[in-house]
């Protein structure tokens, strides 16, 4: 398609407008988080990082004092990467089986079981939360791990994805695979899951993002600091800065902040790729 | 190596619609046999109760002499191919071969053994690390048909498999399917909609129509002397000429209009109407100008090596088609005269459509 000159000009006016306004303060947070809280203190946000990138980061990841609570932020990036991981693949396996279960086997409640799952689209965490709570505070598991994930695995998104994804699959697939010998189970892993590739990694993102930046239920969840995830100590963090009458740790915060954009951008990064690949390569 | 054993076999499918109306059917041991008829017929629908995807509504079905109406589809000893190919598209050609045969438990070495053998044989040596995408629509229809042949099962199916293929492609599949078939010698199911497949393969022709078997028989015998009205009609191409007729007092001939007066081979009820057919190549010209019936041409279409001339009978608006070999040229309105030997004529029933 021909573009006169002007066009492109605008066009990537625009495209850089939006990527600078995306990324500014991302930018921002970074550079100021590598001066001296005085300096911050006293002339505000910084657009030119400093020379105390290495304290700050080293002070926040590996000694708990500095994040005013008695947890690491190498620690709440551990937390929060078992929560992202056994969200997102606890989701994956989940709406995969379920969507397998109401494709593929012809019993009677299949679709109205399907319309509960969905209609639960409807219902988001923060409707259900307080008897989620209830149910996780009497089977005891509150201040773990598994109570930590699991009640959030169902996924009445990935289940209708994985349905759709499936339906679109051609029965001679399955009738193929029922001549060769194959069983439900076989052709389920040696059929349906590679198959499934582009739309497990397409998920898996999604979830994962989103049980990264989970904020309301392991704040009820966990009341041990061993368990605070990156997005609680944040909080945490920026919560102290008002306390005391010392001077706020404005750099630290902005830190840990950089810190808990990263594994999702990496997580986004590399998935992307096995995404963008399988759509090209994967035709049914 | 097997016979298969149809008896009494129907279909009805969930939603109450009745696919298969009762076919009764012996396949020999080493057979080809075609099933052919117009789309909806239920070509597809009895290969695959034979193949064990669809269930028996009624009757039975037998392989060899094991009833097999319960019998899953990988235990029944079938292998099928199928329209779209139906490959794996994640795994290589290979694999895509090989997986039936791990799934039955045979050691590494005697897959390797069979899946090298029957790419030698379909010609696939070289493509087999590919993925099947990565082929042309001939080999990936050998690639299936590889799939089928290392199992070496006791009967093949086939459900439209050249209809994918371009017309050259699936002359040369046609020969090297036939080929196949006779080396390997197993009973083979095929079905086709497609009349120069289905007269060319078939050791046995099966014309279905709306559920039933309309007739079965090698496919000679069905060109020659059709059973019914359909099967005149579906068999041959281009298509039999159909004229209304009515046997003459004498009972000797068909008259067909109001002036063309055929003689007959063998002794029909006098006055009877009837459905006279004739084959578009069964017409005679006579170059000088005696003969039975004379008719102007409408529309002459040269094929080069054959000839088809659209003529009018006097009967209706409908042409009656003749065939004939090399080229010629009529101008419109020419008047020809044509002959054509009693036994070549086909006389069907009004009512019922049958053969007289
Ligand atoms: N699952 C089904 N449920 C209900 N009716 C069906 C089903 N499958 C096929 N039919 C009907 O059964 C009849 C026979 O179908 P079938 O697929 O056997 O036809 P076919 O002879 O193979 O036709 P084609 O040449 O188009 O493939 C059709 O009228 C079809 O609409
Ligand atoms: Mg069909």
């Amino acid at each position: 398609m021909y573009q006169s000159k002007w066009r492109i000009l605008t066009n990537h006016a625009i495209l850089i407008l939006g990527a600078l306004f995306m990324i500014m303060p991302v930018w921002i947070a970074f550079a100021s988080s590598t001066h001296t809280r005085e300096f911050l203190f006293q002339n505000g946000l910084q657009l030119w990082p400093g020379g105390h990138f290495f304290e700050n980061y080293g002070a926040i990841l590996f000694d708990a004092s500095a994040t005013k609570g008695r947890v690491t932020a190498l620690e709440m990036l551990f937390n929060s990467m078992v929560l992202g991981l056994g969200f997102a693949i606890g989701k994956v396996i989940i709406s995969m089986m379920a969507a397998y279960a109401i494709v593929y086997f012809r019993f009677k409640l299949a679709v109205p079981l399907f319309w509960v799952v969905f209609s639960t689209l409807l219902l988001p965490l923060e409707v259900r939360i307080v008897p989620s709570y209830e149910v996780v505070a009497g089977l005891g598991l509150l201040n773990s791990y598994t109570g930590l994930i699991l009640p959030l695995i169902a996924s009445a998104t990935g289940t209708f994805f994985f349905r759709q994804f499936y339906r679109s699959v051609p029965d001679e697939l399955l009738e193929a695979a029922r001549l060769d010998g194959a069983g439900p189970l076989r052709f389920f892993i040696d059929i349906l899951v590679p198959l499934s590739v582009t739309m497990i990694s397409a998920i898996f993102i999604i979830m994962f993002v989103v049980g990264w930046n989970q904020y309301l239920w392991p704040l009820l969840m966990t009341t041990d600091d061993q368990l605070y995830t990156i997005v609680i100590g944040i909080k945490q963090v920026y919560n102290s800065l008002y306390e005391g009458g010392q001077i706020p740790q404005f750099p630290k915060a902005f830190a840990l902040t950089i810190m808990a954009t990263i594994p999702p951008v990496l997580v986004v990064v590399v998935f992307q790729r096995m995404f963008v690949k399988g759509l090209v390569e994967t035709e049914k | 190596m097997a016979t298969v054993t149809l008896n009494q076999v129907e279909k009805t499918y969930l939603n109450g619609y009745k696919a298969i109306h009762g076919i009764d059917l012996k396949i020999q041991d080493g057979e080809f046999t075609v099933l052919v008829g117009p789309s909806g017929c239920g070509k597809s629908t009895l290969l695959r109760m034979i193949a064990g995807l669809e269930s028996i509504s009624d009757g039975e079905i037998a392989i060899d002499d094991r009833v097999v109406n319960k019998v899953a589809p990988a235990d029944r000893d079938i292998a099928m191919v199928f329209q779209n190919y139906a490959l794996y598209p994640h795994m290589s050609n290979y694999n895509n071969m090989a997986y039936g045969l791990r799934n039955r438990g045979h050691s590494k070495a005697e897959i390797d053994a069979k899946v090298r053998e029957a790419a030698r044989i379909l010609q696939l040596d070289d493509h087999l690390e590919r993925k099947p995408r990565q082929l042309s629509g001939g080999q990936r229809q050998r690639v299936a048909m590889g799939r089928a042949i290392v199992r070496q099962p006791k009967v093949f199916l086939f459900d439209e498999p050249l209809s994918n293929l371009d017309a050259k492609l699936r002359v040369d599949m046609r020969l090297e399917i036939k080929n196949l078939q006779q080396r390997l010698g197993i009973s083979s199911v095929y079905v086709t909609h497609d009349q120069v497949e289905a007269m060319t393969l078939a050791d046995r022709l099966i014309v279905m129509n709306g559920g039933v078997a309309e007739q079965i028989g090698t496919p000679i015998d069905i060109y020659e002397k059709p059973e019914t009205l359909f099967v005149a009609g579906f068999i041959g191409s281009p298509a039999m000429n159909f004229l209304p007729g009515k046997v003459s007092d004498d009972r000797t001939h068909v008259v067909v209009g109001d002036k063309v007066k055929l003689d007959l081979d063998h002794v029909v009820e006098a006055g009877r109407s009837v459905t006279v057919g004739i084959r578009p190549e069964h017409f005679r010209l006579c170059e000088d100008g005696h003969g039975p019936v004379s008719a102007s041409v409408r529309m002459v279409e040269s094929l080069g090596a054959e000839t088809l001339v659209y003529l009018d009978f006097g009967i209706g608006n409908e042409n009656v088609t003749l065939r004939i070999q090399g080229t010629h040229q009529f101008a419109k309105g020419t008047v020809l005269t044509l002959s054509i030997t009693p036994d070549k004529i086909h006389l069907f029933d009004d009512e019922t459509g049958k053969r007289i």
